[in-house]
């Protein structure tokens, strides 16, 4: 599903932005840290986060991820996700040595977010 | 809740940095594209063009949000929520002086048929700074 120059984007240390669907139906953004899992995109939240209480609601989630290094090169991913919790915080202490150099601390009620693709829109790769 | 930019929100806006937009696709989801920015006071402005999915989407609703972060520092980053207004724009001011701020110079012709101003009036900032 992802060409090898998206699964570039994902794998840099790229920031992405994710968007929710709040209760009125109105978008809700925010800043993520992401992996691909195979062809899926996992980030990071806590329970009771706007996310978590966004996606428990309404799953679908569109995502873009900026190459920091040419910022018009960029990823769109659609898709809807499934959540499952993160007792141990694998994902977040992940992300944190992937983005941070180091581990992340520890907190309670972490979830990993799944998105499965629906559509893959990419931008300005060369 | 805050509805205005603080000072380092207008920073990061007023720098060349890359946001990212979402808007609501006809079924109710959420559509997400990374846009160039600028300020007028508290509003933001961006430009896109008629037949857009962006425009078609505003267009139906014009509820928005926006996020933007340092590309120098991404632990810093602002979400901006609110409505838009479009005003055609048909010389492409707003896309010219887009390009002037990220290009360092203007745009040579139009960037697409019937270019459109998008007016971001924020009715929520929420802005973080690690």
């Amino acid at each position: 599903m992802f060409t090898d120059s998206t699964r570039a984007v994902f794998d840099g240390k790229n920031f992405g932005t994710v968007a929710t669907l709040n209760a009125d139906g109105s978008p809700h953004t925010s800043v993520v840290w992401v992996r691909l899992d195979g062809d899926d995109v996992l980030f990071s939240t806590l329970r009771g986060r706007k996310k978590d209480r966004n996606l428990a609601r309404d799953q679908r989630v569109s995502i873009t991820v900026v190459d920091h290094e040419n910022p018009y090169h960029y990823v769109e991913v659609r898709g809807s996700v499934t959540i499952q919790d993160d007792p141990a915080g694998e994902l977040i202490q992940e992300l944190s040595q992937k983005y941070f150099g180091k581990p992340w601390k520890h907190d309670e009620g972490r979830i990993i977010v799944r998105i499965s693709p629906e559509h893959v829109y990419e931008r300005g790769a060369h | 809740m805050r509805n205005t930019l603080s000072a380092g929100a207008r920073a990061l806006i007023d720098a060349k940095n890359f946001a990212s937009l979402a808007t609501l696709n006809a079924d109710g989801s959420p559509q997400n594209s990374v846009i160039w920015i600028a300020r007028d006071g508290d509003d933001l402005l961006f430009g896109t063009a008629e037949g857009a999915q962006k425009a078609k989407n505003l267009r139906r609703d014009p509820r928005v949000s926006i996020s933007v972060f340092d590309l120098a520092n991404p632990y810093h980053y602002i979400e901006v929520r609110g409505t838009v207004t479009l005003t055609p724009d048909p010389a492409g001011t707003l896309t010219n002086s887009l390009a002037v701020k990220y290009w360092g110079k203007p745009w040579d012709e139009l960037p697409a048929p019937d270019p459109v101003i998008v007016r971001v009036t924020p009715t929520r900032v929420y802005e973080r700074n690690d």
